[in-house]
Protein backbone atom coordinates (compact mmCIF):
# COMPACT_ATOMS: atom_id res chain seq x y z
CA UNK A 1 0.00 0.00 0.00
CA UNK A 2 1.32 3.42 -0.86
CA UNK A 3 -0.20 6.84 -0.55
CA UNK A 4 0.92 9.62 -2.92
CA UNK A 5 3.63 12.00 -1.69
CA UNK A 6 2.12 14.84 0.33
CA UNK A 7 4.70 17.49 -0.69
CA UNK A 8 6.15 16.38 -4.04
CA UNK A 9 7.46 19.72 -5.32
CA UNK A 10 11.01 20.58 -4.35
CA UNK A 11 11.43 24.37 -4.36
CA UNK A 12 13.89 26.88 -2.89
CA UNK A 13 11.33 27.85 -0.25
CA UNK A 14 10.74 24.26 0.88
CA UNK A 15 8.65 21.35 -0.33
CA UNK A 16 5.13 22.04 -1.61
CA UNK A 17 2.09 20.25 -2.90
CA UNK A 18 0.87 20.89 -6.46
CA UNK A 19 -2.20 22.56 -4.97
CA UNK A 20 -0.01 24.98 -3.03
CA UNK A 21 1.91 25.77 -6.22
CA UNK A 22 -1.34 26.60 -8.06
CA UNK A 23 -2.37 28.89 -5.18
CA UNK A 24 1.05 30.55 -5.24
CA UNK A 25 0.86 31.22 -8.99
CA UNK A 26 -2.67 32.62 -8.67
CA UNK A 27 -1.81 34.79 -5.65
CA UNK A 28 -0.61 37.87 -7.57
CA UNK A 29 -3.80 38.01 -9.67
CA UNK A 30 -6.09 37.50 -6.69
CA UNK A 31 -4.34 40.18 -4.66
CA UNK A 32 -5.37 42.70 -7.34
CA UNK A 33 -8.91 42.25 -6.00
CA UNK A 34 -7.81 41.92 -2.36
CA UNK A 35 -8.64 38.22 -2.29
CA UNK A 36 -6.49 36.23 0.10
CA UNK A 37 -6.80 32.45 0.12
CA UNK A 38 -6.76 30.87 3.55
CA UNK A 39 -6.66 27.09 3.96
CA UNK A 40 -5.43 26.93 7.55
CA UNK A 41 -6.40 23.63 9.10
CA UNK A 42 -7.19 21.87 5.83
CA UNK A 43 -3.96 19.88 5.77
CA UNK A 44 -4.54 18.75 9.35
CA UNK A 45 -8.05 17.48 8.52
CA UNK A 46 -6.75 15.58 5.48
CA UNK A 47 -3.91 14.04 7.54
CA UNK A 48 -6.44 12.98 10.16
CA UNK A 49 -8.57 11.40 7.45
CA UNK A 50 -5.56 9.55 5.99
CA UNK A 51 -4.73 8.02 9.38
CA UNK A 52 -8.32 7.15 10.31
CA UNK A 53 -8.78 3.69 11.78
CA UNK A 54 -12.03 1.83 11.13
CA UNK A 55 -12.66 1.15 14.83
CA UNK A 56 -12.37 4.81 15.76
CA UNK A 57 -16.01 5.81 15.34
CA UNK A 58 -15.74 9.08 17.25
CA UNK A 59 -12.94 10.39 14.96
CA UNK A 60 -14.83 9.19 11.87
CA UNK A 61 -17.94 11.04 13.08
CA UNK A 62 -15.93 14.18 13.85
CA UNK A 63 -14.34 13.96 10.39
CA UNK A 64 -17.70 13.69 8.60
CA UNK A 65 -18.63 17.06 10.05
CA UNK A 66 -15.24 18.63 9.31
CA UNK A 67 -15.02 17.30 5.76
CA UNK A 68 -18.53 18.48 5.02
CA UNK A 69 -17.70 21.95 6.37
CA UNK A 70 -14.52 22.06 4.25
CA UNK A 71 -16.49 21.02 1.18
CA UNK A 72 -18.86 23.92 1.74
CA UNK A 73 -15.93 26.31 2.30
CA UNK A 74 -14.24 25.18 -0.94
CA UNK A 75 -17.54 25.64 -2.80
CA UNK A 76 -17.71 29.23 -1.58
CA UNK A 77 -14.18 30.00 -2.77
CA UNK A 78 -14.68 28.10 -6.00
CA UNK A 79 -17.70 30.24 -6.91
CA UNK A 80 -15.76 33.42 -6.26
CA UNK A 81 -12.81 32.18 -8.32
CA UNK A 82 -15.15 31.13 -11.11
CA UNK A 83 -16.34 34.71 -11.36
CA UNK A 84 -12.77 35.99 -11.52
CA UNK A 85 -11.89 33.35 -14.10
CA UNK A 86 -14.85 34.23 -16.35
CA UNK A 87 -14.03 37.94 -16.03
CA UNK A 88 -10.43 37.27 -17.01
CA UNK A 89 -11.62 35.23 -19.99
CA UNK A 90 -13.72 38.18 -21.20
CA UNK A 91 -10.81 40.56 -20.60
CA UNK A 92 -8.47 38.34 -22.60
CA UNK A 93 -10.90 38.02 -25.51
CA UNK A 94 -11.41 41.78 -25.57
CA UNK A 95 -7.70 42.59 -25.65
CA UNK A 96 -7.03 39.84 -28.18
CA UNK A 97 -9.75 41.16 -30.49
CA UNK A 98 -8.45 44.74 -30.24
CA UNK A 99 -4.88 43.67 -31.00
CA UNK A 100 -6.07 41.48 -33.83
CA UNK A 101 -8.00 44.33 -35.49
CA UNK A 102 -5.11 46.74 -34.93
CA UNK A 103 -2.79 44.47 -36.84
CA UNK A 104 -5.01 43.21 -39.62
CA UNK A 105 -8.54 44.38 -40.25
CA UNK A 106 -9.20 42.10 -43.21
CA UNK A 107 -7.89 38.70 -42.16
CA UNK A 108 -9.05 37.42 -38.76
CA UNK A 109 -6.58 34.52 -38.63
CA UNK A 110 -3.61 36.72 -39.55
CA UNK A 111 -4.71 39.27 -36.94
CA UNK A 112 -5.14 36.54 -34.30
CA UNK A 113 -1.72 35.10 -35.02
CA UNK A 114 -0.17 38.49 -34.45
CA UNK A 115 -2.29 39.08 -31.33
CA UNK A 116 -0.95 35.84 -29.83
CA UNK A 117 2.53 37.33 -29.83
CA UNK A 118 1.52 40.52 -28.03
CA UNK A 119 2.90 40.76 -24.45
CA UNK A 120 -0.39 42.17 -23.08
CA UNK A 121 -2.39 39.32 -24.62
CA UNK A 122 0.13 36.81 -23.25
CA UNK A 123 -0.21 38.33 -19.78
CA UNK A 124 -4.02 38.20 -19.91
CA UNK A 125 -3.86 34.66 -21.17
CA UNK A 126 -1.62 33.63 -18.27
CA UNK A 127 -4.03 35.20 -15.81
CA UNK A 128 -7.00 33.40 -17.39
CA UNK A 129 -5.14 30.08 -17.38
CA UNK A 130 -4.02 30.11 -13.77
CA UNK A 131 -7.48 31.17 -12.59
CA UNK A 132 -8.98 28.35 -14.63
CA UNK A 133 -6.50 25.88 -13.12
CA UNK A 134 -7.34 27.12 -9.63
CA UNK A 135 -11.06 26.90 -10.29
CA UNK A 136 -10.73 23.34 -11.68
CA UNK A 137 -8.55 22.39 -8.74
CA UNK A 138 -11.05 23.72 -6.20
CA UNK A 139 -13.82 21.79 -7.97
CA UNK A 140 -11.81 18.57 -7.79
CA UNK A 141 -11.01 19.24 -4.12
CA UNK A 142 -14.76 19.47 -3.45
CA UNK A 143 -15.19 16.07 -5.12
CA UNK A 144 -12.33 14.63 -3.04
CA UNK A 145 -13.90 15.98 0.16
CA UNK A 146 -17.27 14.55 -0.81
CA UNK A 147 -15.71 11.12 -1.36
CA UNK A 148 -13.86 11.35 1.94
CA UNK A 149 -17.10 12.37 3.67
CA UNK A 150 -18.92 9.40 2.16
CA UNK A 151 -16.08 7.11 3.26
CA UNK A 152 -16.15 8.38 6.87
CA UNK A 153 -19.93 8.18 6.98
CA UNK A 154 -19.80 4.57 5.69
CA UNK A 155 -17.11 3.75 8.29
CA UNK A 156 -19.45 4.96 11.05
CA UNK A 157 -22.35 2.97 9.61
CA UNK A 158 -20.33 -0.26 9.30
CA UNK A 159 -18.88 0.05 12.78
CA UNK A 160 -22.31 0.78 14.29
CA UNK A 161 -23.91 -2.12 12.42
CA UNK A 162 -21.26 -4.56 13.58
CA UNK A 163 -21.52 -3.25 17.15
CA UNK A 164 -25.33 -3.57 17.12
CA UNK A 165 -25.18 -7.08 15.66
CA UNK A 166 -22.96 -8.18 18.58
CA UNK A 167 -25.25 -6.71 21.22
CA UNK A 168 -28.34 -8.19 19.56
CA UNK A 169 -26.83 -11.69 19.23
CA UNK A 170 -28.26 -14.13 21.84
CA UNK A 171 -25.95 -15.31 24.60
CA UNK A 172 -24.63 -18.91 24.48
CA UNK A 173 -27.12 -21.30 25.99
CA UNK A 174 -29.89 -18.71 26.05
CA UNK A 175 -32.51 -20.57 24.01
CA UNK A 176 -35.20 -17.93 24.57
CA UNK A 177 -33.06 -15.30 22.86
CA UNK B 1 -10.86 -8.75 -49.21
CA UNK B 2 -12.88 -8.27 -46.05
CA UNK B 3 -10.33 -10.22 -44.03
CA UNK B 4 -7.50 -8.10 -45.41
CA UNK B 5 -9.31 -4.90 -44.42
CA UNK B 6 -9.94 -6.16 -40.91
CA UNK B 7 -6.29 -7.18 -40.55
CA UNK B 8 -5.14 -3.75 -41.70
CA UNK B 9 -7.38 -2.03 -39.17
CA UNK B 10 -6.14 -4.19 -36.31
CA UNK B 11 -2.50 -3.49 -37.14
CA UNK B 12 -2.96 0.28 -37.37
CA UNK B 13 -5.02 0.48 -34.17
CA UNK B 14 -2.39 -1.59 -32.38
CA UNK B 15 0.30 0.78 -33.57
CA UNK B 16 -1.66 3.80 -32.43
CA UNK B 17 -2.33 2.23 -29.05
CA UNK B 18 1.32 1.36 -28.62
CA UNK B 19 2.36 4.93 -29.35
CA UNK B 20 -0.02 6.44 -26.82
CA UNK B 21 0.10 4.04 -23.95
CA UNK B 22 3.69 4.40 -22.74
CA UNK B 23 2.87 6.44 -19.65
CA UNK B 24 6.25 6.03 -18.00
CA UNK B 25 8.17 7.35 -21.03
CA UNK B 26 5.77 10.24 -21.41
CA UNK B 27 6.09 11.13 -17.72
CA UNK B 28 9.89 11.12 -17.98
CA UNK B 29 9.77 13.35 -21.06
CA UNK B 30 7.35 15.86 -19.50
CA UNK B 31 9.34 15.83 -16.25
CA UNK B 32 12.53 16.72 -18.16
CA UNK B 33 10.78 19.57 -20.03
CA UNK B 34 9.25 21.09 -16.89
CA UNK B 35 12.40 20.67 -14.84
CA UNK B 36 14.45 22.44 -17.52
CA UNK B 37 12.06 25.39 -17.93
CA UNK B 38 10.24 25.82 -14.60
CA UNK B 39 12.03 23.64 -12.02
CA UNK B 40 8.86 21.60 -11.62
CA UNK B 41 9.34 17.93 -10.80
CA UNK B 42 6.80 15.15 -11.16
CA UNK B 43 6.69 12.56 -8.42
CA UNK B 44 5.00 9.17 -8.80
CA UNK B 45 6.51 7.44 -5.78
CA UNK B 46 4.22 4.58 -4.76
CA UNK B 47 2.05 4.71 -7.90
CA UNK B 48 3.11 1.36 -9.38
CA UNK B 49 2.82 -0.33 -6.00
CA UNK B 50 -0.76 0.92 -5.60
CA UNK B 51 -1.71 -0.30 -9.08
CA UNK B 52 -0.24 -3.74 -8.31
CA UNK B 53 -2.11 -3.86 -4.99
CA UNK B 54 -5.40 -2.99 -6.71
CA UNK B 55 -4.85 -5.71 -9.31
CA UNK B 56 -4.14 -8.33 -6.66
CA UNK B 57 -6.86 -7.42 -4.19
CA UNK B 58 -8.80 -10.22 -2.58
CA UNK B 59 -12.32 -9.54 -1.32
CA UNK B 60 -11.73 -11.30 1.98
CA UNK B 61 -8.65 -9.20 2.73
CA UNK B 62 -10.33 -6.50 4.86
CA UNK B 63 -7.14 -4.76 5.96
CA UNK B 64 -5.85 -4.25 2.41
CA UNK B 65 -9.23 -3.19 1.03
CA UNK B 66 -9.50 -0.58 3.76
CA UNK B 67 -6.00 0.75 3.00
CA UNK B 68 -6.67 0.80 -0.72
CA UNK B 69 -9.89 2.80 -0.25
CA UNK B 70 -7.79 5.58 1.33
CA UNK B 71 -5.04 5.27 -1.26
CA UNK B 72 -7.31 5.34 -4.29
CA UNK B 73 -9.09 8.44 -3.01
CA UNK B 74 -5.78 10.16 -2.31
CA UNK B 75 -4.30 9.17 -5.69
CA UNK B 76 -7.40 10.43 -7.51
CA UNK B 77 -6.96 13.79 -5.78
CA UNK B 78 -3.18 13.88 -6.27
CA UNK B 79 -3.30 13.14 -10.01
CA UNK B 80 -6.01 15.75 -10.49
CA UNK B 81 -3.84 18.32 -8.66
CA UNK B 82 -0.97 17.49 -10.99
CA UNK B 83 -3.21 17.68 -14.04
CA UNK B 84 -4.57 21.10 -13.09
CA UNK B 85 -1.09 22.52 -12.53
CA UNK B 86 0.15 21.12 -15.84
CA UNK B 87 -2.86 22.57 -17.69
CA UNK B 88 -1.45 26.00 -16.87
CA UNK B 89 2.01 25.15 -18.20
CA UNK B 90 0.51 23.42 -21.24
CA UNK B 91 -0.90 26.70 -22.50
CA UNK B 92 2.46 28.42 -22.08
CA UNK B 93 3.95 25.82 -24.43
CA UNK B 94 1.06 26.31 -26.83
CA UNK B 95 1.76 30.02 -26.82
CA UNK B 96 5.46 29.42 -27.44
CA UNK B 97 4.60 27.23 -30.39
CA UNK B 98 2.16 29.84 -31.76
CA UNK B 99 4.78 32.61 -31.54
CA UNK B 100 7.37 30.48 -33.30
CA UNK B 101 4.84 29.60 -35.97
CA UNK B 102 4.16 33.29 -36.46
CA UNK B 103 7.88 34.01 -36.74
CA UNK B 104 8.28 31.12 -39.13
CA UNK B 105 5.54 32.48 -41.36
CA UNK B 106 7.18 35.90 -41.28
CA UNK B 107 10.36 34.22 -42.37
CA UNK B 108 8.64 32.50 -45.21
CA UNK B 109 6.92 35.59 -46.60
CA UNK B 110 8.55 38.71 -45.42
CA UNK B 111 11.68 38.11 -43.46
CA UNK B 112 13.76 40.86 -45.01
CA UNK B 113 10.96 43.35 -44.52
CA UNK B 114 10.47 42.22 -40.96
CA UNK B 115 14.12 42.61 -40.09
CA UNK B 116 14.30 46.14 -41.46
CA UNK B 117 10.83 47.59 -40.75
CA UNK B 118 9.25 48.77 -37.50
CA UNK B 119 8.33 45.14 -36.70
CA UNK B 120 12.06 44.60 -36.26
CA UNK B 121 11.93 45.55 -32.58
CA UNK B 122 9.32 42.88 -31.92
CA UNK B 123 11.23 40.26 -33.83
CA UNK B 124 14.49 41.10 -32.07
CA UNK B 125 12.75 40.66 -28.75
CA UNK B 126 11.53 37.21 -29.76
CA UNK B 127 14.92 36.35 -31.21
CA UNK B 128 16.45 37.03 -27.81
CA UNK B 129 13.69 35.16 -26.01
CA UNK B 130 13.96 32.05 -28.13
CA UNK B 131 17.77 32.28 -28.36
CA UNK B 132 17.86 32.51 -32.16
CA UNK B 133 21.51 33.03 -33.06
CA UNK B 134 21.36 33.14 -36.88
CA UNK B 135 22.19 36.40 -38.65
CA UNK B 136 21.07 35.97 -42.26
CA UNK B 137 17.45 35.20 -43.27
CA UNK B 138 18.04 31.60 -44.38
CA UNK B 139 19.87 30.51 -41.21
CA UNK B 140 17.22 32.25 -39.04
CA UNK B 141 14.55 30.43 -41.03
CA UNK B 142 16.21 27.02 -40.49
CA UNK B 143 16.73 27.72 -36.80
CA UNK B 144 13.12 28.82 -36.27
CA UNK B 145 11.81 25.78 -38.17
CA UNK B 146 13.84 23.51 -35.88
CA UNK B 147 12.68 25.27 -32.73
CA UNK B 148 9.10 25.24 -34.00
CA UNK B 149 9.22 21.49 -34.44
CA UNK B 150 10.60 21.04 -30.93
CA UNK B 151 8.00 23.39 -29.41
CA UNK B 152 5.22 21.52 -31.22
CA UNK B 153 6.51 18.22 -29.93
CA UNK B 154 6.76 19.55 -26.35
CA UNK B 155 3.24 20.98 -26.46
CA UNK B 156 1.87 17.70 -27.82
CA UNK B 157 3.62 15.73 -25.06
CA UNK B 158 2.15 17.96 -22.37
CA UNK B 159 -1.30 17.81 -23.93
CA UNK B 160 -1.19 14.02 -24.12
CA UNK B 161 0.17 13.73 -20.59
CA UNK B 162 -2.49 15.96 -19.01
CA UNK B 163 -5.19 13.90 -20.74
CA UNK B 164 -3.67 10.68 -19.42
CA UNK B 165 -3.51 12.16 -15.90
CA UNK B 166 -7.21 12.99 -16.09
CA UNK B 167 -8.03 9.45 -17.19
CA UNK B 168 -5.89 7.96 -14.42
CA UNK B 169 -7.54 10.14 -11.82
CA UNK B 170 -10.94 8.91 -13.02
CA UNK B 171 -9.68 5.33 -12.79
CA UNK B 172 -8.78 5.83 -9.11
CA UNK B 173 -12.11 7.52 -8.48
CA UNK B 174 -13.91 4.49 -9.93
CA UNK B 175 -11.68 2.13 -7.95
CA UNK B 176 -12.55 4.02 -4.75
CA UNK B 177 -16.28 3.38 -5.20
CA UNK B 178 -15.77 -0.26 -6.28
CA UNK B 179 -13.62 -0.93 -3.23
CA UNK B 180 -16.18 0.67 -0.90
CA UNK B 181 -18.84 -1.61 -2.39
CA UNK B 182 -16.55 -4.62 -2.11
CA UNK B 183 -15.85 -3.82 1.55
CA UNK B 184 -19.55 -3.33 2.26
CA UNK B 185 -20.39 -6.66 0.65
CA UNK B 186 -17.60 -8.52 2.46
CA UNK B 187 -18.64 -7.08 5.86
CA UNK B 188 -22.23 -8.04 5.08
CA UNK B 189 -21.26 -11.61 4.11
CA UNK B 190 -19.08 -12.05 7.15
CA UNK B 191 -21.31 -10.62 9.86
CA UNK B 192 -24.89 -10.79 8.65
CA UNK B 193 -25.24 -14.02 6.67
Amino acid sequence: MASPPSKPLITDSGNKSYFEKICELAKEYLEEDNIILNFDGYEQTVEEYKSLSEEDISTAWKLTKELNAWSEYFSDISNLIQKKYLDSETEKMEIQAIKSIEHNEKSVSAGDRHANTDPIVIQKRKKRNILKSLYDELTSKIKFLERAYYHCKSTCEWANRIKTSYTERPLDGDTNG
Amino acid sequence: MVIQMVKKKTTSSYKRKNENVNFKELAKKVNAILKRDFKINLNFAGYEQTIKDIERIDETDFVNIKELIFDSNNWADYLKEMQNLLEYFKDLYKNKYEILEYLHELNQFDLVHCLSSEDCLLTNDFKRRFKIRGKDPSSIDTEIAKKLEQAKDEYKSLKKFTEVLGAKSKYFEGTFYSLINMYKKSVNDLFFK
